[in-house]
């Protein structure tokens, strides 16, 4: 097949990392071409480099025959080159129309809007790509998956010839992934080019012709897939072979229960929510996105406490009305969404690290930080997680997604609860990486920590948990056993009559495919 | 393994001359050393020690504010009021002396009254969830219509007698230094301490920098918000008792138009509107530096017409580099 993009000798460097070194590779027309790599190898930085948004120290790009001389993303747009982000880059005030045709919007007499063709523009567009969406909705009523295809289709105005995704699917559950799959099939079909960045193994062996391997900037390999297997390709990006994460069998039988909830409720998002948690226990909360996981969570941390139902901690009845009370009586909670809720971006790695701790009244004197101790912690957790930053000085809005997400896990063990509840902990994080959390959060439940792990993400509520419990459209819909898990028994019960659910339009793509 | 190596290596001394460059404070202490040595060279009588020590008094009024506004601008808020709070300060302290209260306590009571209109803020900013603008904007006009009600539209005078301690205060020197200039360096050290040492300061920073985490976090944002709006209003409060007590007299319109000065200066200092960045030491330059900037075009027989501009051009100046400074022009 003819070569759609040449990237020759890339590199970019920023103040203490270099990013990209000498990256050269091709990408033929009409494929999709997989990157992969640890986090911070420098997946991110290429794409936008490819994409416009960054420019390159050294190298050229060459598009379609010719050298490229990129001004801006925009100027990669009209030349057949679009990009979504790693982070969602939407307005969630304005409505979906606005939002895809932010920046391109049809107009009358060169100055307005032209809000009719804008809007059967949009309904047009989102027909073409089989989502059946409300142009007129306002984008932040729709489920993060909606959101992401929206952003997609915002990419595709320009009716580009390269489509550069990374990670779309990182904030997606594996139904919600398969409409997203469709979209990316039907658009190689039609001749789009797509670059796709993604951390899920199985996913780009499904989906992908072609992968490129990057480790620590460099161009490691580039390779059919249908010539390589995952083994390999984690070999190539890790640098070595890594054991894969086994199951292993709970003994908490005889544990104490340190967490139990009963009939929690906030009348809206989730229902007569009941379940223990032993100390030493890793509780899988499986079910597709929007089933109220993220509402239940936030709901026992007190931010904002449900209005009815009991929390019993170590058998006593406790208040939490804020979040405050909950880290105080040991309970932390990792948010889904490390961007808006985990992380204050502008601030550096270590006083990210240390906020949790510090508002415990740790690692101070009085008011007074102890500088000593906590340095000594933070570089502690930064070595633990293997966080890739040049020092823990930088800006924490600076670091690759993944290790983003590293700090946000961090800050909360650095906090030392007696309950841990995560939210999407290994959300972008790389395979050798969520290896080394699941470790963690093993060793750390050996220790008597007990652990509930909310993520949409099979292959690991299977692998970390000792029993699932799965939720739908804001109930428990069941539990599974050790002995008996297994993704269609998640599936069957996280999908199972979702028609009734209060917000159908998330659930029931995905539920059809899930289902079959 | 060459993560750990990197963060190993990297705060080293090899970093440190990077992060000078790149601190923000080094730019604006620049710009102040320059606009320094120009002067006194242009205008010889900017060097002189009278006139050093002046301005040095000149500016500590503002800059004593200027520390409790770049508390709230941290947190992502603003005050407004605090032009207002300056004057109600000033002339009710010199009713409650000429009331015969006593220099203490009739401080103390016109602090009071500052840090009940700074609380009265921050509840409105945090229970009723106004936008900071809101309710500062209106206790600006209250105050200074309060200030109005006291004085009547006279100036309150001969609160004192002449000989009295309480006019050392703006008046009198220690170590030949002003001591309006002690009270604001001192001040300084404080809540320079308090912003970078205590957790107290290092939760402003979160809440500013990204509200919701740090509500997820446990802060206590409505309280830490609540009391930023009290010390900034207390600031105020004590410029304007300062000021009485240097100009022996207290009119209703101290402190007049006072609140953009101090915002300047902060702005100026390198903090942030949306909050999350700043620091005492910026912000004391930039009090000085508006000073400077003032007495400088005076003393080069700029005419005062004209000074609003100059004033104008340096905020958005000094704004504009330290976007340069962030890299802002490269990545977007
Ligand atoms: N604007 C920036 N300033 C400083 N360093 C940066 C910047 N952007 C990226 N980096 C650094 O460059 C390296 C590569 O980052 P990049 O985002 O490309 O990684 P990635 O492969 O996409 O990782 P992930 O899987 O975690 O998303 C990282 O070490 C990151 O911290
Ligand atoms: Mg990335």
């Amino acid at each position: 097949m003819p070569v759609l993009l040449t990237v020759e000798e890339i590199s970019k460097g920023f103040p203490g990392v270099q990013a990209l070194r000498d990256v050269t590779f091709h990408v033929e027309t009409g494929t999709i071409h997989a990157i992969m790599g640890e986090n911070g190898a420098g997946k991110s930085t290429l794409m936008q480099v490819i994409a416009g948004a960054l420019k390159p120290d050294t190298g050229r790009l060459i598009f379609d025959g010719n050298q490229l001389q990129l001004s801006g993303t925009r100027d990669a747009a009209s030349k057949g080159i679009s990009i979504v982000f790693q982070e969602l880059m939407l307005a969630p005030n304005m409505s979906v129309a606005e939002n895809i045709f932010l920046g391109a919007e049809p107009r009358v007499a060169g100055v307005m809007v032209d809000r009719a063709a804008q809007r059967s523009q949009a309904r047009a567009a989102l027909r073409r790509m089989g989502i059946d969406i409300d142009p007129d909705i306002r984008l932040g009523e729709l489920t993060i998956a909606q959101q992401q295809l929206i952003e997609i289709c915002k990419s595709l105005v320009h009716e580009p010839r390269l489509l550069i995704l990374d990670e779309p699917t990182s904030s997606l559950s594996e139904a919600d992934s398969l409409v997203l799959f469709r979209v990316v099939h039907d658009l190689k079909a039609s001749g789009v080019t797509i670059l796709y960045i993604s951390h899920r193994m199985r996913e780009v062996f499904d989906n992908c012709d072609y992968v490129t391997v990057l480790r620590d900037g460099r161009h490691v390999k580039t390779t059919r897939l249908s010539d390589t297997d995952p083994e390999e390709v984690v070999r190539l990006m890790v640098g070595r072979d890594l054991a894969g994460v086994q199951r292993i069998r709970p003994m908490n039988d005889d544990k104490p229960v340190m967490l139990s909830v009963r009939g929690l409720s906030d009348g809206k998002r989730y229902h007569d929510i009941s379940f223990d948690l032993r100390a030493g226990e890793i509780v899988g909360v499986a079910g597709l996105i929007g089933a109220g996981r993220s509402e239940m969570a936030l709901g026992i941390f007190g931010a904002p406490s449900a209005p009815r139902g009991e929390i019993v901690l170590d058998g006593k009845p406790v208040r939490i009305r804020k979040p405050g009370d909950a880290m105080r009586l040991g309970i932390g909670l990792v948010p889904e969404d490390r961007k808006q809720q985990g992380l204050v971006l502008g601030m550096s790695v270590g006083s990210n690290l240390s906020l949790a701790a510090l508002s415990l009244g740790r690692l101070s004197n009085g008011n007074f930080v102890k500088p000593i101790a906590e340095n000594r912690m933070i570089d502690g957790y930064v070595d633990r997680f293997r966080v890739k930053t040049p020092s823990t000085e930088q800006l924490v809005g600076l670091l690759s997604g993944g290790n983003q997400q590293k700090v946000v896990l961090a800050k909360w063990l650095a906090a030392k609860p007696r309950v841990l509840i995560v939210d999407e902990p290994t959300r972008g994080v790389d395979v050798s990486t969520k290896a080394e959390i699941y470790a963690l959060m093993r060793e750390l439940a050996r220790d008597g920590l007990a652990i509930l792990v909310i993520s949409s993400d099979l292959p690991e509520v299977l692998t970390i948990s000792d029993r699932i419990l799965v939720m739908r459209s804001g109930q428990l819909a069941g539990e599974i056993a050790f002995d008996d898990a297994s993704e269609e028994r998640i599936m069957a019960l996280a999908a199972l009559d979702a028609s009734d659910t209060p917000h159908p339009a998330p659930t029931t793509y995905g539920e059809a495919e899930a289902a079959s | 393994m060459s993560a750990a190596d990197k963060t190993a290596a990297a705060p080293g001394q090899k970093s440190f001359l990077g992060r000078m460059l790149r601190s923000r404070e080094t730019g604006i202490i620049s710009a102040l050393a320059i606009m320094v040595v120009g002067l006194s060279f242009f205008a010889p009588d900017f060097a002189s020690p009278n006139n050093m020590l002046n301005d040095a008094r000149n500016f500590s009024f503002v800059g004593i504010v200027v520390l409790g506004q770049a508390m709230v601008m941290i947190t992502g808020g603003i005050d407004l009021s605090v032009g207002s709070v300056w004057g109600l300060a000033a002339v009710s302290s010199a009713a409650f002396m000429n009331l015969g209260f006593g220099p203490i306590l009739g401080c103390t009571l016109a602090l009071l009254i500052s840090a009940a209109i700074g609380l009265f803020n921050g509840l409105c900013v945090t229970k009723l969830r106004m936008p900071p603008f809101v309710p500062t904007l209106a206790t600006m006009s209250i105050a200074r219509a309060l200030a109005l009600v006291i004085t009547r539209g006279h100036s309150i005078d001969g609160f004192l007698p002449d000989d009295s301690i309480f006019f050392n205060l703006g008046g009198g020197q220690t170590f030949g230094l002003p001591n309006p200039f002690i009270v604001f360096v001192v001040l300084s050290v404080i809540a320079g301490i308090a912003l970078s040492r205590t957790v107290y300061g290092r939760q402003l920073y979160a809440i500013g920098g990204n509200e919701r985490a740090a509500r997820l976090t446990g802060l206590e944002v409505d309280r830490l918000k609540i009391s930023v709006y009290v010390i900034s209003a207390v600031t105020a409060g004590i410029a304007g008792i300062i000021e009485v007590s240097y100009l022996s007299s207290a009119i209703s319109n101290q402190g007049l138009g006072k609140e953009l000065s101090v915002i300047a200066a902060a702005v100026i200092g390198g903090t942030a509107l949306t909050g999350g960045e700043g620091t005492i030491l910026g912000v004391f330059v930039g009090a000085v530096i508006l000073e400077v900037l003032r007495n400088g075009l005076v003393l080069l027989g700029t005419d005062a017409y004209w000074q609003g501009v100059f004033v104008g051009s340096v905020i958005v100046l000094a704004v504009f580099i330290d976007q340069l400074r962030k890299g802002f022009w490269r990545t977007r």
